[in-house]
């Protein structure tokens, strides 16, 4: 690491600081999204069982946070590399071979968080543009849903770039952790 | 022919990307992608993921996701798991081998409150696992029987596998989850069985009865079970009656761990964000898979693949039971060196309408298929519990006494697959007796 050129070194660490930072506010809403939809779910629920009363507009406003409570913990998963792969036949190749093939996994990743972000972005643009809102008993502003689909796909952009950028100046993946994965 | 020809050639791209170790949802994605553009020009596969990714994700009863996970999440860190273990080894104390047996009816009790099986799992093994090698009971066995008990959060709902079942096929999910019950009780009575048989043949496996408890210490350690009870019945019952959608059930039963968690003491508001945290990336990473499979059987449909493959079945006159035969086959040995979750994404959309257009039932064919996941999950080299049971361990056992230990559990998993299989009647009696 001390032979890289510094003013990589010092592009990378800005680059990593400026997404670490984007991931963990993404991360923030995304957990506070799981807390409403929690709360949401539950006082519709209980005040339909007890009151006989449901919560107006509840699978609107879930419908809602689950797109950001989703879309943007995926930049998390993918800065902690816990997205689920197949590592049974790469495990057995030599070192090198093993760089090749990450390098090739984390140009895809780039590709399709690129074109994802892109599409989503288009979608975004559009719902903006009518301030699209849900059509059931309360109007929940899809819009926004829409927007943290893009921002989601963007951020996580920016990580998997970043841990591009680290692939190619120190030949791994600096923010790589051990695994873990719930089913 | 050329449109079934584009999806082979795609499926074969995928699994080529899959072993160069490509996460699987962007493998799913990059097939997809390149096959719609090739199949029905670049607008359209791209138009296609302009849409999918916030229809998906903003599917209500996708909700039922992290309510499931935020429940089994916050339930682990509560202290209940250890406290049913407890409470089972009190009443087993005098049966030989009733560790094994309090691992069982522990999991069996954890998996009505809980849809992770790594959850499950990696739990009973800091709990258990110490004082079974304490004891002196066979350190490969032990392993294996919590590795296969961790399963049972599959089959008994809730269950995320079945969530993330129904989500695939537009099947119910309440009817799926009610569907586990009965193949739940069965897989947890047979292990019950065999471990009871196993012991008479190996007696090394389990050392001769030592404790004994008071009555009174067995009557208290049922104080454990009612908050079990509770939110079993809370949810499994809304669900069964009609009450609740997965969804508002999973957040009822999300709410009562929270409450649960905080009165046992053992629950600080760290722990809260944590479990919000883990929570969003475990469904993150679920869904993303789930988006490259909802993206996959988009490709399947453009190209006609599933429509063509029956008519194969069809002109060829292949008995249904044959194919239904092969499934298995092919899904035991995939189980073996695919991931449980990707394995069933990526052939549920073709695997299922192919099963129901030869006449089985949806709701049958879905818990064969979760037995079916819980069986991947256990066989090595690549079942997930069973690394999370020795990465769990803090180097109690390896990794070659593990895969040691739950061959027994494996046998007793395909035996419990062979009855349902006969007798389908176990698992369509209770969803068919549902409440509309």
């Amino acid at each position: 690491m001390t032979q890289t050129a510094p003013t990589s070194l010092l592009l990378y660490r800005a680059l990593d600081r400026v997404s670490a930072t984007m991931v963990m506010l993404a991360m923030v809403v995304s957990g506070a999204s799981v807390a409403t939809i929690i709360a949401v779910n539950s006082i519709d629920t209980l005040g339909r069982a007890v009151f006989n009363k449901p919560m107006m507009g509840a699978v609107e406003i879930t419908e809602l946070f689950l797109a950001m409570c989703i879309i943007l913990a995926i930049p998390y998963a993918q800065r902690k590399l816990s997205h689920i792969e197949i590592d049974m036949f790469t495990q057995r190749c030599s070192p090198t071979l093993k760089k090749i093939f990450l390098f090739i996994a984390i140009v895809l990743t780039v590709l399709v968080f690129f074109m994802l972000m892109v599409q989503s972005y288009e979608s975004a643009k559009a719902s903006v543009k009518t301030f699209e809102s849900s059509a059931g008993y309360l109007s929940v502003p899809v819009w926004i849903g829409k927007i943290s689909v893009t921002i989601g796909f963007g951020i996580a952009l920016l990580e998997s770039l970043t841990q591009l950028f680290a692939l190619i100046l120190f030949g791994r993946l600096s923010t790589a952790e051990p695994k873990q994965v719930a089913h | 022919m050329e449109q079934l020809l584009l999806a082979i050639t795609c499926l074969a791209g995928m699994l080529f990307l899959l072993s160069l170790g490509v996460p699987v949802a962007i493998a799913m994605i990059t097939a997809s992608f390149i096959g719609l553009t090739l199949s029905a020009g670049m607008d359209f596969a791209l138009t296609n993921f302009m849409t999918l990714p916030y229809a998906a994700a903003s599917s209500f009863n996708f909700a039922a996701i992290p309510t499931f996970v935020a429940m089994g999440i916050i339930f682990g860190k509560s202290g209940l798991a250890a406290s049913l273990f407890k409470a089972a080894d009190i009443w087993l104390a005098k049966v030989r081998g009733g560790l094994y047996m309090a691992v069982v009816i522990a999991s069996a009790a954890f998996g009505a409150i809980n849809g992770s099986t790594i959850v499950g799992a990696a739990l009973f093994t800091k709990i258990a696992l110490p004082e079974m090698i304490k004891l002196g009971y066979d350190r490969a066995t032990s392993a294996g029987c919590i590795v296969g008990a961790g399963t049972f959060s599959a089959m008994i709902p809730p269950s995320i596998t079945m969530v993330l079942y129904g989500l695939l096929t537009n099947e119910s999910i309440g009817r799926i989850l009610i569907a586990g019950i009965i193949p739940g009780i069965l897989t947890a009575v047979v292990y019950l069985v065999g471990i009871f048989v196993m012991i008479r043949i190996k007696k090394h496996w389990a050392p001769p009865v030592t404790r004994s408890f008071t009555a009174k210490e067995k009557v208290q350690s049922l104080a454990t079970l009612v908050p079990v009870a509770l939110v079993f019945i809370i949810i499994v019952g809304g669900i069964y009656a009609g009450f609740v959608a997965p969804a508002s059930a999973g957040a009822i039963g999300a709410l009562s761990a929270l409450i649960i968690a905080i009165a046992m003491r053992k629950f600080k508001f760290l722990d809260f964000t944590d479990s919000m945290k883990e929570t969003a990336a475990t469904t993150a990473i679920l869904f993303f898979i789930v988006i490259g499979g909802l993206a996959f059987s988009r490709l399947l449909l453009v190209t006609g693949t599933v429509d063509a493959l029956l008519d194969v079945i069809k002109t060829n006159e292949i008995p249904p039971w044959v194919i239904m035969t092969v499934i298995i086959l092919i899904y035991l040995v995939l189980g073996c060196v695919m991931d449980s979750i990707s394995m069933m994404v990526m052939t549920v959309p073709i695997v299922h309408p192919i099963v129901v257009g030869l006449g089985f039932d949806p709701i049958w064919f879905a818990i064969i298929m979760v037995k079916m996941i819980e069986l991947s999950v256990i066989t090595p080299p690549v079942g997930l519990n069973l690394y999370a049971v020795q990465s769990s361990s803090d180097g109690l056992v390896t990794t070659g006494q593990v895969f040691r230990g739950v061959t027994p559990f494996i046998i007793l998993e395909l035996i419990v697959l062979g009855i349902l299989f006969l007798v389908p009647g176990m698992v369509t009696l209770l969803p068919n007796l549902m409440i509309n």
